[in-house]
């Protein structure tokens, strides 16, 4: 296996020239826009990324989905907000046209066709100029698309080689270098970071079955996140492995320990989603009812912020223009607060907690999860196995869903290992589906792990079934009570 | 801007073949919350995708390497110059088997059609507002938010092989959440709705529908614990149910040794006492936003049959993929058509059976058959009552329903998939309460 040393001093990002370039000129439109309009912000963005594949039949290279140019104008069109989104800047006229015809011609022609619209307050700012650049040790674009191929491969064969009924190892490498900007009359916001995503993916048939297990690193890091690939394709090989000997799950109410991965997923979905205050303002989230109030276990505390922690949802400034925050969401059982976007928070009155986020300049901004887990407990892993007569430890997952509406959670969830009388007993099962209401599992929350609280952001979030932004979870084991099938 | 982009890959010495795609999108859309507008946005946008190619040979086998740059109308021709250069650095690393692009084909695709194609797209939106507000609430369910994006976009796709051509297409999307409360208790539904066309009944339908199975959900109980019940799937659950079987004729999972079915093979157990699949491809379904008489690639597509009575008839694959499996391409195509099967839904409908109307999200896991979804509403019937039932879920694996899995003669239509109204399914298991 080839190793690298070009570890020293930590890199810095930078802004990319282009926003560099032309921030004058974006100052100049939003000043011009302000002589009409009450509200004028302007959100710049220039990601740059790309994404690396190789699996067992051939090899792949091609610019990340995230790569973006362009930019979004809010402007308060009297009443509300109305949104231009472009990638253009040859004519700033006819910019400024575009934003007249968005925020005056559509709307009145609304009007026209009996339209109601919902008044929002004016937004008000304080001045702000700030800037945030993210560090990393090895700058992954200044590593040739050869090396990172010729290093992939190696991986590839390493994982393909670790049993004989796998037919594919398939790694993935993607780097992205975020630049945005935020300006309006009172705020001039920079910022640049970089993430980088590793995964692993072993495919496996035997007697006629196909399985598949995936591991993955992910943070604000460069080419070094490289460093801890072997541990991670060893763990995607095994759980392969010990898939193709698992059986169903007979359905129902089990003891439950959740790795932090699943316990990630189930602070993202269960509950993550049900505080997003765009959804107050709906009145599509029950968390609105439960603020202040004991929502889960004494052993719960969740937190929610861009300044959380440092994964793939850190950031200075959302989408809106607002900075992050860290914020407390459950404190020792009791429901602290929701996140919120900025046009949530004025509707309700409650202070923004920087969660505004759009998957792209040409989408919408909504109240978005950043880095999203549990803290950890006093309790041990040992101690957790030993509580339980029959239930099961589980680990990994495919993807949630959330209903912040009624509290329903779905996790579909890779594996379940039995548990009888405090023992693993060996046995498997696999695929799991926990389901449940959600204030009945996070108040059967029982312990939590004293583990160093784990995150993981290879995946993304989507709102519904669209707006996906990057996002993070994690925490520590936790022992609960949930509904299996 | 598409010239200077032209001219730069026919110079460049290291680029052996490229593919352009180039979309410019116009999109209106509207936020409602309740039947008032909360934010309305507007977007003029274009992008440009180019696949550089670099062709070579190791060991006296040809290999193709590729790799795909986004190109934005805010770089300059230097910026341009040296992303295609990067990329050209990078193709020339990858190492795929050799395949060849798409030639030009003499045949001329049908435009699409779509209503929204003429006049002023606000105008169009704001006939979908009054449509879809225009529904009375019923039963006490009413609409909490909906969300509208109208896209219309010019697609034109340009390879060095001479393929030059451009296409229209529309797409929308209408989010729908409805809502239903009594004193004690609010649920709500989510619809996720796509298309390509106006359709005013569609629509007043498609909420009238979602209106009812809010007031069902409100008064819907916890799912009790069933053994060995027949389960019914529907909706949009029947179109996912089929992706393990489209899988099955895809020539990438066959090329790359995930599926082992062949041509002539069968698909569906030889043991099957109920329906067989038959499935197949189509480029145009009505009002799909999937529509497409090309795929990325630019082949021209046709309608193709991939399974017939749970026999796979042939791969359903890209250029790329076609070349390596020595086979004409279909191309990509994401309209699907499942021919229904023997029995009515009254036949099926034989009780006790547990009718599955919502999900949080079903899903089949193409490559291992399983699948599961909690259930947000559902139909328990017990021989005397039908009770609407929630919380809880099911899950099964392809291979364990396979042998007696029925679909009903009464078809259905939505978005990209067009077929059987139900599925009817033994050997599930039930999480209830």
């Amino acid at each position: 296996m080839q190793i690298y040393h070009m570890r020293g001093v930590p890199v810095k990002t930078q802004l990319s020239k282009f926003l560099r370039e032309n921030k004058k000129r974006l100052h100049g439109l939003v000043k011009d826009l302000t002589k009409e309009f009450s509200y004028v912000s302007l959100l710049g963005t220039d990601t740059i990324g790309k994404v690396y594949n190789v699996t067992r039949t051939g090899s792949a290279v091609q610019d990340s989905a995230w790569t973006e140019r362009g930019f979004v104008i809010r402007v308060f069109n009297g009443v509300n907000y109305s949104e231009y989104s472009f990638n253009s800047l040859e004519d700033p006229e006819c910019i400024m046209d575009q934003v007249r015809h968005v925020a005056k011609r559509d709307i009145n022609e609304l009007l026209k066709q009996g339209v109601t619209m919902m008044p929002f307050p004016l937004l008000e700012e304080n001045d702000l100029k700030d800037e945030f650049h993210s560090e990393c040790q090895i700058d992954p674009f200044q590593i040739p698309a050869e090396t990172k191929l010729a290093r992939m491969t190696e991986l590839m064969q390493y994982g393909l080689a670790k049993s004989e009924h796998f037919v594919d190892f398939r790694v993935n490498f993607e780097e992205v270098l975020i630049s945005k900007v935020f300006v309006s009359d009172k705020k001039d916001l920079a910022q640049s970071i970089l993430f980088t995503n590793l995964a692993f993916i072993g495919i496996g048939r035997k007697d006629g079955k196909v399985r598949y297990a995936f591991e993955s690193l992910s943070g604000l890091k460069g080419y070094e996140i490289f460093e801890g690939s072997l541990p991670k394709i060893d763990l995607a090989a095994k759980n392969v492995i010990e898939l193709f000997d698992a059986e169903r799950i007979i359905p129902g109410t089990y003891d439950i320990i959740c790795d932090p991965a699943v316990a990630g997923l189930i602070a993202h979905e269960a509950f993550g989603h049900g505080v997003e205050m765009d959804m107050f303002v709906k009145h599509r989230a029950k968390g609105e009812e439960f603020i202040g109030k004991r929502i889960a276990s004494e052993k719960v505390n969740m937190h929610d912020g861009a300044l959380s922690a440092e994964e793939v949802g850190t950031y200075l400034f959302d989408d809106e223009g607002t900075t992050g925050t860290d914020t407390v969401i459950i404190d020792k059982s009791i429901l602290k607060s929701g996140i919120s976007d900025l046009l949530s928070a004025i509707k309700l009155g409650t202070s923004p907690t920087g969660n505004g986020r759009r998957e792209s300049f040409e989408r919408k901004a909504y109240a978005r999860m950043t880095n999203t887990f549990f803290e950890s407990g006093d309790d041990t892993l040992e101690d957790m196995i030993k509580s339980i007569q029959k239930g099961y430890l589980l680990e990994g997952y495919y993807s949630g869903m959330e209903d912040p509406k009624n509290w329903g959670i779905q996790c579909m969830i890779a594996k379940g290992r039995e548990i009888i009388a405090g023992k693993l007993t060996g046995k498997i099962v696999s695929p799991v589906v926990l389901t449940g209401y959600v204030p009945d599992l996070l108040e059967s929350i029982s312990m939590v792990s004293e583990n160093k609280i784990t995150l993981s952001g290879t995946g993304y979030c989507g709102k519904g079934y669209k707006e996906h932004v990057k996002v993070s979870t994690g925490g520590t084991y936790i022992k609960a009570v949930g509904r299996l099938g | 801007m598409m010239n200077k982009l032209l001219e730069l890959l026919k110079n460049k010495p290291d680029v052996d073949q490229y593919l352009v795609r180039a979309v410019e999108t116009e999109s209106t859309e509207l936020f409602f919350i309740g039947s008032e507008l909360q934010m309305n946005r507007g977007k003029n946008v274009s992008h440009i995708e180019v696949t550089v190619y670099r062709n070579y040979e190791l060991d006296g086998k040809k290999y193709k390497g590729s790799s795909v740059a986004r190109l934005s109308p805010l770089m300059d021709i230097e910026e341009m110059d040296a992303k295609i250069e990067a990329a050209s650095l990078a193709a020339a690393s990858v190492r795929n088997e050799y395949y060849n692009l798409v030639s030009p084909d003499q045949n001329q695709a049908p435009e699409l059609e779509s209503k929204f194609f003429e006049g002023d797209a606000i105008d169009h939106i704001a006939a979908m507002v009054k449509d879809l507000f225009s529904v009375d609430t019923q039963l006490g369910s009413f609409i909490n938010s909906v969300e509208f994006f109208l896209n219309k976009s010019r697609i034109r796709l340009i390879n060095s092989e001479g393929l030059d051509v451009a296409f229209d297409k529309v797409s929308g999307t209408i989010e729908l959440i409805t809502e239903a409360k009594d004193k004690q208790e609010a649920i709500e539904l989510y619809e996720f709705l796509e298309f390509s066309d106006y359709d005013s009944e569609w629509i007043r339908e498609t909420v009238r529908e979602s209106l009812y199975k809010a007031h069902l959900r409100l008064k819907a109980v916890p799912l009790p614990k069933l053994d060995d019940i027949p389960i019914i799937l529907t909706g949009e659950a029947v179109h996912e149910f089929f992706a393990y079987f489209r899988a099955k004729a895809s020539g990438k999972m066959a090329y790359e040794g995930i599926s082992t079915e062949k041509p002539g093979d069968l698909v569906q157990t030889k043991e099957a006492t109920g329906d067989r699949v038959t499935m197949s491809l189509v480029p145009y379904l009505k009002n799909s936003a999937e529509n497409t008489y090309y795929d990325s690639d630019g082949v021209l597509l046709k309608d193709v049959d991939i399974i017939a009575d749970g026999v796979l008839l042939g791969y359903a694959t890209s250029k790329r993929y076609a070349d390596y499996l020595g086979i004409e391409p279909t191309g990509e195509m994401a309209n699907i058509v499942v021919k229904g099967g023997k029995m009515t839904l009254a036949e099926l409908k034989q009780t006790p059976y547990l009718e599955l109307l919502n999900f949080s999200d079903f899903q089949m896991d193409a490559m291992t058959g399983d699948f599961a979804g909690e259930i947000r509403l559902g139909i328990y019937n017990d021989g005397t009552k039908e009770i609407p039932v929630t919380l809880g879920s099911i899950s099964g694996n392809i291979k364990n329903v396979e042998k007696d899995m029925f679909f009903s003669k009464e078809l259905q239509q939505k978005n990209n998939f067009s077929g059987p109204e139900i599925i009817l399914l033994h050997h599930v298991a039930v999480a209830g309460n």
